[in-house]
């Protein structure tokens, strides 16, 4: 029940301090932009459809933006001794690591579904065809899912450790980047491999063993 | 103590790194008391409460809670604790709605209660005004309420409060005070400590000091100041033209006599003397020196003394 408690609250939190805002209306905004500004600059992107641009671009902001967010307001509560009056009352420590990494992902997600919606209807309103891109927008879109998960469990360990905003975000940051790779890794090797199957895989176990050690760290914390 | 024993620590001990914070503390509440707890900076009073109420998990003996192991039975206990640390911020996009709802859902209180409880617990604290803005632009003070208010939101059967009068103004000092006390008088445990000795010695039954994270004294206020013997003093004012104050000295009970004015004169008892005898004395002499006396008073030590000279090892 304090899970579900602490989730709601953090949404609230989100929803307040305008993040929620920034990511949905910030991405489909950014990428709208990018898909207007960038064949400028590569003409072989003016091929593109919008619903395409929408699954890169967000692959490449969604896991580091999701990292940095996180791991900064992990390290700012903790130095504000905002989580003491949590952990006073009868609330498991792991739910307050687990609502933040929920809350987190489950805005990411929403703004990665908002993006991709608005881009598959500008498309449509437009005429562009995105259907024949359809698989390379699947694929990009699980692979961004993934890097975000692991993005945001990563964060929580950090959140942990860092001693400041400032070198939470930096680590976060070239974290999340550096995760972005991971389900890319078979295309380097092979350019025609599918990244799918790796993606979902180092999604589940990565996130799985970052958010277990994240929350054995919190437990043992003393406040 | 009459009443029975609501909180029990046994020999509690806690290290960090190679700093020793409590050493061998030992100490008991009783229901329904207030237990002051005094200390210079750096003695271990917040690591003490800290471990009281779940935050420190990890130290040495046991602390019981109505005769259970606070180790084993942290959420049930939580259930009727309050806690009001001496730092704890707030997110930046909270009002004080949502600190008293988000943090009285979390204590198991219902939507139905909260209801009812907000505007009492803001009534109470004076924070109705402020009730939609956001805590992070109150005033320091204002906070402090904050804090204050969601420490008795679930009406705790243990309040633990962590130098609670700390940013307040003189008058909202005064509404802290008197709050403690009426939370006191329905029944409520406090443990409370501070830094502003007068207020602990007017609330507290009973007043623990603490120094390098030991338990030096635990005892009522008079208890304490008669436990460290410091001396009495006794204040004379002459009437005007009155003759000379006799020589008064050690075989009188008089350790030193101190001129403030030409009429006024302090005696410091000796610590071990009788006040009540010393004073029969005193009277005495004056009345067979012929002095005209305006004003004879005794006056006792604050606690503020007692407790200065005593964590300045001066007893």
């Amino acid at each position: 029940m304090t899970l579900g408690l602490l989730f709601a609250d953090e949404m609230k939190g989100f929803y307040k301090s305008y993040v929620m805002v920034a990511l949905w209306v910030g991405l489909p905004a950014l990428t709208i932009a990018l898909h207007v500004l960038q064949p400028l600059i590569e003409p072989a992107m003016r091929n593109w459809s919008l619903s395409f641009v929408v699954s890169v671009t967000i692959a490449g902001i969604g896991a580091p933006l999701a990292s940095v967010s996180l791991s900064a307001s992990i390290v700012s509560e903790r130095n504000q001794k905002v989580y003491d009056l949590f952990l006073i009352r009868p609330v498991r420590r792991s739910s307050l690591i687990l609502a933040k990494f929920a809350a987190t992902y489950t805005c990411l997600v929403a703004a990665t579904v908002i993006s991709l919606a608005s881009g598959m209807l500008i498309d449509s309103w437009l005429g562009v065809p995105f259907g024949s891109q359809w698989n390379e927008i699947a694929t990009s879109v699980i692979v961004t899912l993934s890097a975000m998960a692991m993005a945001c469990s990563t964060a929580l360990l950090i959140g942990m450790f860092a001693s400041s905003v400032a070198l939470a975000a930096i680590v976060a940051f070239w974290g999340g980047e550096m995760l972005m790779l991971i389900p890319m890794l078979p295309n380097y090797f092979d350019p025609s491999a599918d990244p799918v199957p790796l993606a979902i895989l180092s999604g589940l176990v990565i996130t799985i063993l970052c958010i277990v050690f994240a929350v054995y760290i919190f437990n043992r914390r003393q406040f | 103590m009459s009443k029975h024993t609501l909180v029990r620590f046994d020999a509690v001990s806690k290290k960090y790194a190679d700093v020793v914070a409590l050493d061998n503390v030992s100490f008991e509440i009783g229901a329904g008391e207030v237990f002051g707890y005094i200390g210079p900076n750096g003695a271990g009073k917040t690591t003490t409460m800290k471990i009281l109420v779940g935050l420190i998990p990890n130290f040495g003996g046991s602390v019981l809670v109505d005769g259970r192991d606070i180790k084993s039975t942290k959420n049930g206990l939580h259930r009727v604790l309050g806690y009001l640390p001496q730092e704890a911020g707030f997110q930046e996009w909270r009002t004080v709605d949502h600190v008293l709802t988000t943090l009285g859902r979390l204590s198991g209180l219902s939507h139905q209660k909260l209801k009812e409880r907000i505007p009492q617990v803001l009534e109470l604290t004076r924070l109705t005004d402020v009730r939609y803005k956001r805590v992070v632009h109150l005033s320091g003070g204002m906070i402090q309420k904050v804090r204050l208010a969601q420490a008795i939101l679930n009406e705790p059967g243990l309040l633990v409060l962590d130098e609670p009068m700390s940013g307040l103004d003189p008058e909202a000092r005064h509404q802290v005070r008197v709050m403690i006390k009426e939370t006191a008088n329905n029944g409520t445990t406090v443990f409370l400590s501070s830094h502003i000795l007068s207020d602990v010695q007017d609330i507290a039954d009973r007043i623990g000091i603490l120094s390098h994270g030991h338990m030096l004294k635990v005892g009522t206020p008079d208890d304490l100041q008669s436990h460290f013997q410091v001396g009495n003093v006794v204040e004379i004012v002459l009437s005007k033209g009155s003759r000379t104050l006799p020589n008064f000295g050690n075989d009188d009970g008089i350790e030193k006599v101190e001129e403030m004015t030409s009429s006024r004169t302090l005696l410091h008892m000796n610590p071990d003397a009788d006040a009540d005898t010393t004073m029969a004395l005193i009277l005495r002499k004056l009345v067979q020196s012929g002095c005209q006396v305006r004003n004879l008073n005794l006056v006792r030590p604050s606690l503020e003394e007692v407790y200065l000279r005593f964590v300045g090892g001066e007893l």
